[in-house]
């Protein structure tokens, strides 16, 4: 029984808020896998049947925000995991950084993707769809998210 | 549609931003999120929302652009599917199971034929700001990846020109401001195109843009045509469809707007392999893609031209490359010429040589008659140069020398089918050339671009070079082309070669007014002598020749009696590299004769002249170089006569021959009088035999 159990009003323990934040980011690193993976397979079924949607020379810049969204999506769900895999080893004192990186993470695993995803989408000649201004948002949470982790070692 | 698309993007951006702000907000023990992951997904929303503004005005400027583009242009691939051509997919689906031969095709200037105007298909220079032709101004402009040109109504001029009159004789004429829309060519040449504002047709702007030289030059001056003529006006849906896109037709909507249809712009896969809509379902699962490629049978569902035979396979090619007259019933009917197909269900192949008369009425059959079917092609033909003919005498004339050979480019599969070689049924356009293993300038196949392609037939001549061509074996004059299949046609400002494979032959000159390959060469040399050499080296009879044929050089002798094709020809000649090294001397002698042509009454002729005399200014020579000598050349201005006259007096001056030669048999070839110097009044009696008759060669 842990002291959050016994009382619920009362704070978690550094060590408690760690194994919840890593609790987490595993479970959400392994279903985001699961996501880019099945995104993954749909491309190589595109692939496998020449959809002109995805193949086309004229959808060029489709294939390539669909590739992106697929790298993207997959490393970061390691990402995820292997940062659910850190916390026990990062600065007990940094806390609070580490809830914010956690934050970062979460909001970069799903902008960075998604915007490119969305981007492949609609598409303008060489020009992606609108969705691709997630991108750069997810490129900045991601940044910030990776600093803090990398702050927090030691 | 935009709206709704652009509504679309925008709730899935949300969404995905909802999503985020749920993790990012998602409230710690303490039940409620942290400043600073509030003034993330801030930062998150304005920014997203700013870069979703800015995006959209960019986007949508842009979509803008090309939308009024595509409105002019007949492709239905980048307007909305087109149901008259449900069988052509574009090269756009053809990359993903195709992707070399894509790749070669992509770099071929088949591709970049015709393309809709835009930074990347303009290569002239829109900041010239005007041009000037005839009376008329033109006023250039860039707007962004927008070409505009200031130039007069082209609708009005070609209401003039419809009334028989000369629109350039109007002082002042409506002025107009037109989008580009469209270019064709990309490799020696480019012209541009501008849409109609009354019923959809693509008028010509009427400037090349010369890419070598990087400069603009009137329409009419980049073609044989007579000099006085009124400006070329072109319209696109008038021919040009029909072999600059694929599956290109000329057609008219019922409201009488002009509505060509094409499956794609430019030359592409299916304008040789066929429709492919049928291989593309066929082979949208693997296993008949695996299985297609593992087996070694054809692909019923595409036209492999290399697996046709040699006639149908040519025919791939000739389809465009022939002077062909389409057959308005079969037209009516319905019927197209696909790849693969017979050439002559839908069109006359124009052929007017005596093997093509003997071929068509030869008996076939065992009462002696004649094919019918190749009979009545003959007889439609016959007929239709009769009507042509009555119209305008110099129909023949302006297409094929007197023996029948093709003479203007373009159409080189006329000259194949004339050539023993194509006879015994082994010679195809394949034979030589490549469309996906090749360099994209000429398209001859890796391997045969010089004696090779010969050689796969003629391989007893491998061995035996200097015995038959008696020429040194590394020289130009022991290369199969440049004897068999001479520069003698005439196209884009420049001489190419003949496609009908035949042996000089003097008496074939004489007869035709062309030029036989050895006279080409030997350019400074009588044609008495090039007979003399054909009689002792091949026994060929020799035949009686004029004063003037047995002692002038031929190229003296054409250059300034010869008709506008025969000084283009011989002009282009005096500056090709192979050329020079068969003369007795190369001591600049064909700058005086190529400076008389600065000042000829043929734009073109002059253009070749000064091209010749700049290659010539490049060799290694004592000489002033004539380059420096000729008219300053801008763009859009012509040089006056007075200009062009001092010109040619600056470059002529330039040749200074040897004393010794002046009593030689060189001395009478050239010209030269008892002082050294080229005698005048021999000059100008031969001058002024020039043939003037007027030439309008319809490449």
């Amino acid at each position: 029984m842990t002291p959050a159990d016994a009382n619920p009003d009362a704070e978690p323990t550094p060590r408690e808020a760690r194994a919840s934040l890593a609790a987490g980011h595993l479970a959400f690193g392994w279903w985001l896998l699961l996501v880019f993976i099945v995104l993954g397979g749909v491309l190589e079924g595109l692939h496998a049947l020449k959809v002109g949607y995805y193949l086309d020379v004229s959808n060029e810049t489709r294939r390539l925000m669909w590739r992106l969204s697929h790298a993207h999506g997959t490393l970061l769900a390691l990402v995820h995991i292997a940062f659910a895999l850190s916390l026990p080893k990062l600065a007990p004192e940094r806390l609070a950084p580490l809830r914010l990186a956690s934050r970062c993470l979460y909001g970069g695993a799903i902008t960075l993707p998604a915007g490119f995803f969305l981007g492949g989408l609609f598409v303008y000649g060489g020009d992606p769809g609108l969705g691709v201004v997630l991108a750069p948002v997810g490129a900045l949470l991601l940044i910030v998210g990776v600093a803090l982790v990398a702050r927090a070692t030691r | 549609m935009l709206g709704l698309e652009m509504g679309a993007q925008i709730g899935l951006i949300a969404l995905a931003v909802a999503a985020a702000a749920g993790f990012i907000l998602r409230p710690g023990r303490e039940g409620r999120p942290s400043r600073f992951a509030l003034l993330v997904v801030a930062l998150v929303v304005g920014g997203a929302a700013v870069a979703t503004v800015v995006v959209h005005a960019r986007t949508a400027a842009r979509v803008r652009s090309i939308d009024s583009l595509v409105e002019e242009i007949p492709d239905r691939l980048v307007d909305s599917p087109d149901p008259t051509l449900p069988d052509y997919v574009s090269s756009d689906r053809c990359r993903s199971c195709h992707p070399g031969p894509y790749a070669s095709w992509h770099r071929s200037y088949h591709r970049t034929m015709t393309q809709a105007a835009d930074s990347t298909s303009v290569l002239g220079d829109f900041g010239v700001e005007v041009l000037e032709a005839r009376g008329r101004r033109y006023r250039l402009e860039r707007r962004g990846d927008e070409y505009w040109v200031e130039m007069a109504d082209p609708d009005w001029e070609r209401d003039l020109l419809d009334a028989r009159r000369r629109p350039e004789r109007v002082a002042v004429p409506p002025m107009q401001w037109k989008r580009i829309v469209m270019t064709t060519g990309s490799h020696h040449m480019q012209t541009y195109w501008v849409g109609s504002a009354r019923d959809g047709r693509l008028f010509n702007f009427p400037w090349l843009w010369l890419i070598d030289e990087q400069r603009w030059i009137p329409r009419e001056d980049g073609f044989i045509r007579p000099p006085e003529g009124a400006r070329t006006f072109d319209v696109w849906h008038g021919s040009c469809v029909e072999c600059h896109a694929v599956a290109g037709e000329k057609t008219r909507a019922a409201d009488g707007r002009w509505a060509p249809e094409a499956a794609e712009l430019g030359i592409a896969c299916e304008a040789c392999h066929g429709p492919a809509d049928e291989h593309v379902r066929a082979h949208q699962s693997p296993l008949s893609r695996y299985r297609s490629r593992l087996s070694e049978g054809d692909d019923p569902t595409i036209v492999n031209p290399a697996r046709l035979d040699a006639q149908r396979s040519g025919e791939v090619c000739g389809q465009c490359h022939g002077m062909n007259i389409i057959n308005a019933t079969a037209l009516e009917q319905g019927h197209r010429f696909r790849p693969g197909g017979d050439l002559a269900e839908t069109r006359i192949i124009m052929r007017t040589t005596e093997r093509a008369r003997d071929e068509a009425l030869a008996p076939t059959g065992e009462d002696g008659a004649p094919d019918p079917r190749a009979a009545r092609s003959w007889h439609a033909m016959q007929q239709f140069l009769e009507k042509m003919t009555e119209r305008d005498e110099s129909y023949l004339r302006d297409r094929f020398w007197p023996d029948g050979m093709i003479r203007v480019s373009g159409r080189e599969h006329n000259g194949m089918i004339e050539s023993a070689c194509f006879e015994g049924g082994a010679l195809s356009c394949l034979s030589c050339h490549s469309m996906h293993d090749s360099e994209p300038a000429d398209q001859l196949a890796r391997g045969r671009e010089g004696d090779g392609a010969c050689l796969q037939c003629h391989e007893r001549f491998a061995d035996a070079v200097e015995s038959h061509t008696q020429h040194a074996p590394d020289s130009a004059g022991s290369r199969c082309a440049n004897c068999h299949m001479p520069h003698t046609v005439y196209g884009l400002l420049s001489s190419i070669r003949s496609h009908w494979i035949d042996a000089p032959s003097v008496a074939t000159e004489r007869a035709t007014g062309r030029a036989n390959a050895c006279s080409l060469c030997h350019l400074d040399r009588p044609l008495g002598w090039v007979a003399d050499q054909l009689a002792d080296r091949y026994g060929q009879p020799r035949p009686s020749l004029s004063r003037d044929e047995e002692t002038l050089a031929n190229g003296v002798r054409w250059l300034l009696t010869g008709d506008a094709h025969q000084r283009a020809m011989v002009a282009w000649h005096l500056g090709w590299r192979e050329a020079r090294g068969a003369w007795v001397e190369d001591d600049g002698w064909e700058r005086y004769f190529l400076g008389h042509l600065l000042d000829d009454p043929y734009p073109a002729v002059r253009l070749i002249a000064r091209r010749a005399l700049e290659a010539s200014a490049s060799t290694d020579s004592a000489e002033p170089s004539s380059s420096d000598l000729l008219p300053r050349t801008r763009n859009g201005k012509t040089a006056p006569p007075g200009v062009r006259a001092r010109a040619r007096e600056r470059v002529m001056a330039t040749w200074r021959p040897r004393v010794d030669e002046v009593s030689g048999a060189r001395g009478r070839a050239l010209l030269l009088g008892p002082d050294g110097r080229p005698d005048a009044a021999a000059f100008w009696r031969l001058a002024r035999e020039r043939d003037d008759k007027t030439m309008d060669l319809r490449e």
